[in-house]
């Protein structure tokens, strides 16, 4: 128990120290003027600009709207690829009907996707949540049909000589056993839905976090560039945070 | 647990061939009910097919393959197996495995705890049953696996080299656990393994099959008496009947030179108990 809690303490601290040596390492160089360094704002400018914009109604606005963008191409791309990649990873002819179109378009990356997203939705809302959403689908979908793939074959057999029909095999085995597969692509398509939305507001976006830092570029204001990069970072951390405990919740027989 | 098992099971000139390989070729032998049969051959001789096709996994290419009578025609609770790995599923806690069948068969969940309850408890698994199964031994999860099969009451049981894989010491106390449950029960049983040894500990008889594709080559009557105990493994008729087996497998073997390496691998496995 209290080993337990030593080990704990050790690796709050190397968390802080991580984080102490990014900031460290940023200091060093803006101080120093290592290379181009001197142009890049340092920590007391980022605070300060980062405590005027945070605070503003702004930063709330872009901050909620970005979130709601991302949100709402993940939960889409989840209530589609779920189920598609569960059919496609169970069912033969599903699969060979369906994987041919997919292989086609998956290497597309999501950030091309932005003038065909432009020209086809009426409006900038639209657009974004449309590119955000090619981000999140690929991933979620490509783990779905792994995670149905990796099941043991011998389970599908056991649940068959255990009098289970098509519909407790999907329920009980199918479902379940890809759970963790589905979290893990849950995840990664936060991540690249992130990643997508950045891109799609700085071309197409009239607000967001992605804009906001495009804007401040444009009006040279250099440290709220770094403000925005932060408040990216932090919102990420956070949701894939929430995916994390979420995904434990879901599969209570990995965490042991 | 009480079962009136009157299934047998009748394998009568049953051809197989996965992609044009033969691995059956016109196996004949019957399993009469209630007795517990084991098999015994090289590794890969199609000792898991003769499973398969019993459980309903697959269908043989030419033949017959009865139960109680009536061809198979696709798995059913009627005949359960215990598989090489486990075959539990790691997502449901022990109990909900256990259940699994009984739910399916439209049993309350109640009524299904209850028994499995008793069950489990019977089988050494009490405080365990809301454990998953990564949670439990190599042992544990063997009885846990025999008691999702067993809490269906099937007439025939299938193992498919179920104790492979466990140390010595489990697999020795997993061959008792199975004496106790089996022996004055009435299901039929079908044992497969790679151990003669554990074929003549636990089997009335021990069906020897020949390399690919798999005939039939010899049914050896076990006449020890039951209840089975450790010793009988030293005495002389358990010597006999272990002598009569390997050479059984020796002249198959020696037919082709090629497979003796399954044969020294049966040797050294035999010498392992």
């Amino acid at each position: 128990m209290n080993a337990n809690r030593y080990r704990r303490g050790i690796d709050i601290g190397l968390s802080f120290l991580s984080i102490g040596l990014l900031l460290g390492v940023w200091q060093a160089l803006v101080y120093l003027h290592v290379y181009r360094f001197a142009y890049i704002p340092s920590l007391p400018e980022v605070v300060d600009a980062g405590r005027d914009y945070v605070f503003s109604s702004d930063f709330v606005s872009d901050a909620v709207a970005s979130t709601l963008r991302v949100l709402a191409a993940w939960g889409a791309a989840a209530i589609i690829a779920i189920p598609l990649g569960l059919a496609i990873g169970w069912n033969k002819t599903f699969s060979d009907l369906s994987l041919p179109t997919l292989e086609l378009l998956r290497p597309i990356p999501p950030i091309a996707w932005i003038p065909a997203g432009i020209l086809f939705f009426p409006n900038v809302e639209g657009s974004v949540v449309f590119i955000c959403f090619v981000g999140a689908f690929f991933p979620i979908l490509l783990n779905t049909i792994n995670g149905v793939k990796q099941i043991e074959q011998t389970h599908f057999r056991a649940a068959r000589c255990l009098g289970a029909g098509q519909r407790e095999v999907f329920r009980d085995v199918v479902v379940r056993g890809a759970m963790p597969s589905i979290i893990v692509g849950l995840a990664l398509g936060m991540g690249i839905a992130w990643m997508a939305l950045v891109a799609a507001e700085m071309i197409a976006g009239q607000y967001g976090l992605g804009y906001m830092i495009w804007r401040a570029y444009s009006l040279a204001q250099y440290p709220v560039i770094i403000v925005g990069m932060v408040a990216i970072g932090l919102i990420g951390a956070g949701m894939s945070a929430c995916i994390r405990l979420f995904g434990r919740k879901l599969t209570p027989w990995q965490s042991q | 647990m009480s079962v009136t098992g009157t299934s047998d099971v009748v394998l009568d000139r049953v051809s197989k061939s996965y992609a044009t390989v033969p691995v059956l070729d016109q196996c004949t032998f019957d399993v009469p009910a209630g007795s517990f049969t084991a098999l015994v051959g090289p590794s890969g001789c199609g000792k898991s097919t003769i499973i398969n096709l019993i459980a309903g996994y697959d269908w043989p290419d030419a033949g017959r393959l009865t139960v109680s009578g009536r061809p198979v025609s696709g798995p059913g609770w009627d005949r359960l197996v215990v598989f090489q790995e486990t075959a539990l599923f790691p997502w449901m806690t022990t109990i909900d495995n256990v259940i699994f069948g009984l739910q399916n068969r439209g049993f309350v969940r109640r009524d299904a705890e209850g028994q499995a309850r008793e069950l489990l408890a019977k089988f050494g698994l009490a405080g365990f049953e809301r454990k998953y199964p990564s949670q439990l031994s190599g042992g544990m999860q063997r009885r846990a696996e025999l008691a999702r099969a067993m809490i269906n009451s099937p007439e025939v049981m299938l193992f498919d080299e179920a104790f492979r894989g466990l140390d010595t010491m489990t697999r020795g106390l997993m061959q008792e656990y199975l004496l106790g449950v089996f022996e004055g029960s009435s299901i039929t049983t079908v044992f497969v393994t790679t151990e003669i040894e554990e074929a003549i500990y636990l089997a009335d008889r021990v069906v020897v099959l020949s390399g690919r594709p798999a005939i039939m080559k010899e049914i050896v009557t076990v006449d020890l008496p039951r209840p089975r105990k450790l010793e009988m493994l030293s005495s002389p008729q358990f010597g006999a009947i272990h002598e009569r087996i390997l050479a059984s497998l020796i002249a198959e073997a020696e037919k082709d030179f090629s497979e003796n390496v399954v044969l020294t691998e049966m040797l050294s496995a035999s010498r392992g108990l």
